[in-house]
Formats: structure tokens, C-alpha cells, sequence
């Protein structure tokens, strides 16, 4: 019987490497291994040094690879149905149908299809899978609604162009349910969360956990990567980060209490299958050689914009001057955020600061408690903050509109495709954005500064004049409960769009990691919004690290590598790369916040 | 008695995205009981079908996608821009 290992957890986390190395092990032990990918981000071909692609590749004894981009299945399936399209229909109707088909979840969509297609398949003893499908995509594939059998009574027999991936859902439902029954049985599936002993990663990984384990797929296995190892953990570089992973290596074991494997931090990047051997060695036969760098220790990065145009960048003219950080989760947009707005507000400018970020870390960052109103920080002259909380924001959304709609009537099914439908992550996204637009419709402040930025989906989404407004209405007109509010509320949310869209006005400022993983999902972001009409004006590079005197060879060599990173990021990202330094510990306090204000801008 | 109607759906993935299409194909049941004969035409699955019918390729060339959805009664205009009621589609 084959087995499955599906592998799930944030970008940089170390998850394709972890699979890639789980696969190469299982390989070595004579058991017929296929790995796929389908993680745009992740790059299989990169790390066993070959090229692979959308094909059934030889790596080695018993082990082959393929990978699937599913940013580029979705790509060339929306041209498949809307290119014949083009000149025929209307151009307004062709932005609709194309919108349709970039949404996140009809990528995810796209991947888990590609997913059933070897969940069949006898001709491997085990399948890694790189990706896994989130608890959103399981439960939309078991809604219990089908319209395609109303559709299907009176279909015209052969005149029907290929689905889409959407629609895909609604014709392959028996397909979905044997796949979902796969997932769900743990005598051949196991679920390996890849995480960091970090607190965002920590609860990143519950919250996934959690919303499989709702849905009855719970086979779960724990990896920890990035641990620093013993010897680093009493060097001045690394010994607070230690400490600090210690404490969290507890919370891990306390909380989600399942079988986990702790994997060290490696001076070097697991690449090519030789490294890869060595990994499996380190990670299944406990074998301690670290894998070291080979990177050029020449010349480090000299790539980053001159002191003072961060400021510039920055400056305004009479009018005020929205600041938008943008990045994954974890990369410091929070801390980065903070740091500006508390520049700006001791350059004598009135100051608000937006965050979505939870209570607690943005109270130690800033020293302050963050409320929901906007609220002067009062140890900070002209600086005013509010916090979104994201998850009471959309909890309360999603609230008041089922309550709506079991009071108007519907079917349980219905109450539950409304329910999924809420749970997408673009609701998520209307619902705080538009907790955004509440809070900067006026003009009283000389600087507005968001830790978070809508998607370029949501923002094209919100531009389409007529379908999605429609949407908005629902969620919109539900919760206010009268129709004025409703034009009201979308013609500001428009307003805002169109604001900033506007470079005179806004400033999209991202922030990454130079690593690998870390960089291909920035450029991702950078691309989404700039289909959106939004250029990126600034990258800043964070946990940049430094040589002393007594570095370590370890810390040399994780420091060459970044230096190597910033170089391909520099290529990537055409505009002004700026740097902040690691710190040594987690950033609390004003002091802190001051030392990163620091480096930005002086 | 026919009816057809012609969707361009917007949703990111669940296939309802307004309250008024919610209602609609929650209706859809009911009027085949009463004997309609019903259609739901969506522009991501079939359309050619917008093309082949004089009053909506029309309709979609002329006007866009501000007049869908397109309900026709017995091949003729019923209603644009919204979907029917239930009410609204018994009456007629």
C-alpha cells in the first residue's frame, strides 16, 4: 500500500528541505519514493541541483521528483478559457472571469487537483508531498452543495469548454471525497508540520493543526528546525536567541504535545543531493557533521540605497502620507512599522500607527497598551495608534451574517456554502480592510502607517465596479443593515483604493529575510501588487547579521550566505534595499525600537 | 414555461456571493416543482452560449457585465442586473 507524507508550514521554515531530505532517506532504504512539489515558492529543481519541472524525474535509486507550479497551471488554464474569449466579449466581462481565476484559493484549488492525481497511483511506495492542502480547501471540497446538477439536467452535450478549477469542484466530487478520505486515514497518511521554535510559528502551526483536526485528519508529526546548536549557544552571537529558543522548544512540547524531531540550524544550505544524504544522516540516523557553506567569502553585499533616501522616500508635501509594510508573517513588519511611526512622530508629524498585530507583543514593542479606538501613545509626542484585532474584526463579521442568513430561511446547505464562503481568506481581507478605511477616512494625521497591506487580489477585486461590489453589499449591507450605508461604505472602500494606488500619496515599503524561501515569496507579493497597479517603492532586508573578531566558523558562514542572499535580492527587487541588523534579542521597549530608527534612518 | 438565466459568478470559491443568488438557486428546486423548466447558464463554464442567443449576446456586447445576471422567460428579456425572486418569477 503506498504511503503519504504531506508537508506543511510557513515559508522559510525549512519545509521543502525537511521533505526533500524525508524523501531521500526513505529512497536510500529501498522503498520506491516519489516527491512533488507544488509549492510555488519552494523550488525542488534548486535544492537537488537539477532540473525537474512538470515531469516524472529520476533523481535516483528509487527516488524521483516532479514539480508542479501551480501559479503557472492557473495562469495557462485562464488563458486556456479566456483566450478564445478575447475580442468576442466585452473587455469589462473578460477582467471579471480573469480576477476569478487569482484568487489564492483557486490556486489551492489547482494544486489539491493535481494533489488526487497521484493519490491513485500504485507505482510508488511512498509520496512526499511538499505542500499540504489547508483545512479552507478540504472543507469547500465537501460542500455538500453541488449546482452543477441543476446545470447538468439541461446541459447541451459537447458544447462545454474545459472547467475551471472552480467549477472543477462541482463535477468531480466523487474524485475530492476518495481524496479527502486519504487525508483522513492515518494507516497510510501522516501530516509533518515544519516549524521554528518561534511564537509566530508556533501558532501558526496550531491554528493549521486545528482547523485539520475539525475536519478528522489528525496523524500530525512535529519537525523543529533552526534550532541553533549546543556549541553556538554559549557565543555572543547566538547565546540570548538560545535562550530564547529553549523557552520555546518548552511551549512547543507543552502545547502541542506530539512526536517531534529537533533539527539544527546548519552553518551551510542543504543543496544538492550530497548535502541532502547528509541531512537524512543528521535528521533519521543521528549522525552530528554539520553541513557548511561554500559560499564566496569575498566581498560582502555593498548594495543598499545611501543614508538619508529612506527619509526622502518618506518625505511629504503638504498633504498626508500613507506608509504600507507589506511581507510575510514574521519577517519584523510590526517592529518595522513601529520604528518609522515613531520617527515621524519625533520629527514633530502627527502619526498614526494601524496594526493588525496581537495584543500583547505590540503592548512590549511599543511600550504601550493598543486599543481598538485611536489613541495617543503617551510616551511618544504627535504618535497615535489602533490596533485591528483580526480575529474579533472577522469573528464578528462572519457572526452577523450567518445569524442573517439562517434567519432569512435558508437550507443547512446553503447556511454552509455561505459559511465557507466567509471563510476565505479574501473575506478576511475585506473584513479588516475595511476596519482600515474607518480609520484613516480623515485627513487629520500627517502620516498613516499600516504594519499590513491588502493582497493585489483584493485590491483588483475591490476595483471591479460592478461584481464584486455585489459582495461587499452582502457582507456590508448585512452588518449595517440598510442600503445607504452600503454605497456609502463601497464608494469609500474605492476611495481608498484609488488613494493608495496613488505614489504621490502612499508608500509601499516590504520587508523580507534574505534567504531563499524568505526572497521567492517576496517577489511573489511584489509582482501580485504590482498587477494590482502598485509599485513597491522599497525592500528592507532584516536579521541582517555581522562579522566580529570572534565570529565562529558557523557564524561565518550563515553570514556569507546572507551576504549572498542580499546579492540575489538586489536582483529581484529593482528599487532602494535598505538593512536592519539582527538583534540579539526579541525587540521590547522604546529603547529598542530607537536603535532600528537608527539604522533606517540615520 | 422556461426559464434561462445567465450568471458571470464572481466568488472566489464558494458558489454563492450575494444573498439575492442565494435565494435564487435555493428557489431553483421549487420552480421545478411547480413545473418550470430551469437553466443556469454560467459564463466560466459555457460561454458560447452568451454568444448563441440573440438577446443576451446582445445584451452582453451592448451593455456589459452591469447588466448580468440575464433571466429569460420563453426566450424573452425577463429581467437584468439581478437575480429574479421566486415571487417575481411565479407571477409571470
Amino acid at each position: 500500500m503506498t504511503r503519504y507524507m504531506f508537508f506543511s508550514g510557513k515559508g522559510g521554515t525549512g519545509k521543502t528541505t525537511m521533505a526533500a531530505t524525508t524523501a531521500v532517506y526513505n529512497a536510500r532504504q529501498g522503498n520506491r519514493t516519489l516527491i512533488v512539489s507544488t509549492d510555488p515558492a519552494s523550488n525542488l529543481g534548486d535544492i537537488f541541483e537539477c532540473t525537474i519541472g512538470h515531469k516524472i524525474t529520476g533523481i535516483a535509486d528509487n527516488l524521483f521528483a516532479m514539480e508542479i507550479d501551480p501559479d503557472q497551471a492557473a495562469a495557462e488554464f485562464r488563458e486556456g478559457v479566456i483566450g478564445p474569449m478575447r475580442g468576442i466579449f466585452p473587455e469589462d466581462i473578460l477582467e471579471v472571469m480573469e480576477e476569478q481565476f487569482r484568487s489564492s484559493c483557486t490556486t489551492e484549488i489547482a494544486a489539491f487537483d493535481r494533489f488526487t492525481d497521484f493519490l491513485s497511483s500504485e507505482d510508488y511506495d511512498l509520496v512526499v508531498f511538499d505542500t499540504a492542502p489547508t483545512g479552507h480547501t478540504v472543507r469547500l471540497l465537501e460542500l455538500p452543495v453541488d449546482w452543477s446538477k441543476y446545470m447538468e439536467e439541461s446541459r447541451n452535450k459537447g458544447s462545454q469548454v474545459k472547467l475551471g478549477p472552480v467549477s472543477a469542484i462541482q463535477g468531480a466530487k466523487e474524485k475530492y471525497d476518495k481524496a479527502i478520505a486519504v487525508l483522513r486515514n492515518s494507516a497510510t497518511t501522516e501530516f509533518y508540520f515544519v516549524l521554528r521554535p518561534e511564537k509566530t510559528s508556533i501558532l501558526e502551526t496550531e491554528r493549521a493543526q486545528n482547523e485539520l483536526k475539525a475536519l478528522s485528519i489528525d496523524n500530525f508529526k512535529l519537525i523543529v528546525n533552526g534550532i541553533i546548536p549546543a556549541e553556538e549557544a554559549h557565543t555572543p552571537q547566538y547565546a540570548k536567541m538560545a535562550a530564547m529558543q529553549q523557552r520555546y522548544l518548552e511551549t512547543i512540547e507543552q502545547t502541542l504535545s506530539q512526536p517531534a524531531k529537533l533539527v539544527y540550524l546548519q552553518g551551510g544550505e542543504i543543496k544538492g543531493l550530497l548535502n541532502i544524504n547528509k541531512m537524512a544522516d543528521i535528521m533519521y540516523e543521528g549522525k552530528s557533521e554539520a553541513i557548511t557553506g561554500a559560499y564566496d567569502k569575498g566581498e560582502p553585499f555593498a548594495g543598499f540605497a545611501a543614508v538619508g533616501s529612506f527619509k526622502e522616500m518618506l518625505a511629504r508635501d503638504n498633504g498626508q502620507r500613507i506608509i504600507i509594510f507589506t511581507g510575510k508573517g514574521g519577517v519584523g513588519k510590526t517592529v518595522t512599522a513601529c520604528a518609522v511611526a515613531v520617527h515621524l512622530a519625533r520629527e514633530g508629524n502627527r502619526t498614526l500607527l494601524v496594526t493588525t498585530d496581537p495584543a500583547a507583543h505590540i503592548a512590549y514593542v511599543l511600550d504601550h497598551e493598543v486599543g481598538g479606538k485611536i489613541q495617543a501613545v503617551k510616551n511618544v509626542a504627535n504618535l497615535y495608534a489602533a490596533r485591528i484585532d483580526q480575529k474579533v474584526v472577522v469573528e464578528s463579521y462572519k457572526a452577523e451574517i450567518i445569524a442573517n442568513a439562517q434567519k432569512s430561511g435558508y437550507s443547512p446547505d446553503m447556511v454552509a456554502a455561505i459559511k465557507e464562503e466567509l471563510e476565505s481568506p479574501c473575506t478576511e481581507e475585506m473584513a479588516v480592510f475595511e476596519e482600515f478605511s474607518a480609520l484613516i477616512s480623515g485627513d487629520s494625521f500627517d502620516y498613516v502607517v499600516f504594519d499590513t497591506a491588502p493582497t493585489g487580489h483584493t485590491l483588483r477585486l475591490l476595483e471591479l465596479p460592478y461584481d464584486y461590489a455585489k459582495q461587499v453589499e452582502m457582507l456590508v449591507n448585512i452588518k449595517h443593515d440598510t442600503s445607504s450605508a452600503t454605497s456609502a461604505a463601497k464608494e469609500k472602500l474605492q476611495k481608498l483604493v484609488a488613494k493608495i494606488k496613488d505614489k504621490a500619496v502612499c508608500t509601499f515599503l516590504l520587508v523580507f529575510y534574505p534567504e531563499y524561501t524568505p526572497i521567492f515569496e517576496s517577489k511573489r507579493t511584489y509582482d501580485d501588487l504590482q498587477e494590482a497597479g502598485i509599485n513597491i517603492q522599497g525592500v528592507i532586508a532584516n536579521n541582517i547579521l555581522s562579522l566580529a573578531g570572534d565570529s565562529t566558523e558557523f557564524h561565518k558562514n550563515r553570514y556569507f550566505m546572507q551576504q549572498y542572499y542580499l546579492k540575489v535580492a538586489q536582483k529581484q527587487f529593482d528599487v532602494p534595499m535598505y538593512g536592519i541588523s539582527m538583534f540579539d534579542e526579541e525587540i521590547i521597549g522604546l529603547a529598542s525600537l530607537l536603535q532600528i530608527e537608527n539604522e533606517l534612518f540615520s | 414555461m422556461k426559464i434561462v438565466v445567465y450568471e458571470i459568478p464572481v466568488g472566489c470559491c464558494a458558489p454563492v456571493s450575494s444573498p439575492e443568488e442565494a435565494a435564487f438557486k435555493e428557489s431553483l428546486a421549487r420552480l421545478k416543482q411547480d413545473g418550470a423548466e430551469v437553466e443556469v447558464i454560467s459564463i466560466t463554464q459555457s460561454p458560447q452560449r452568451f454568444l448563441s442567443d440573440p438577446v443576451v449576446s446582445e445584451i452582453t456586447q451592448k451593455e456589459g457585465r452591469d447588466a448580468f445576471p440575464v433571466t429569460l422567460v420563453d426566450g424573452s428579456l425577463f429581467l437584468k442586473g439581478r437575480y429574479p425572486a421566486y415571487e417575481e418569477l411565479r407571477k409571470s
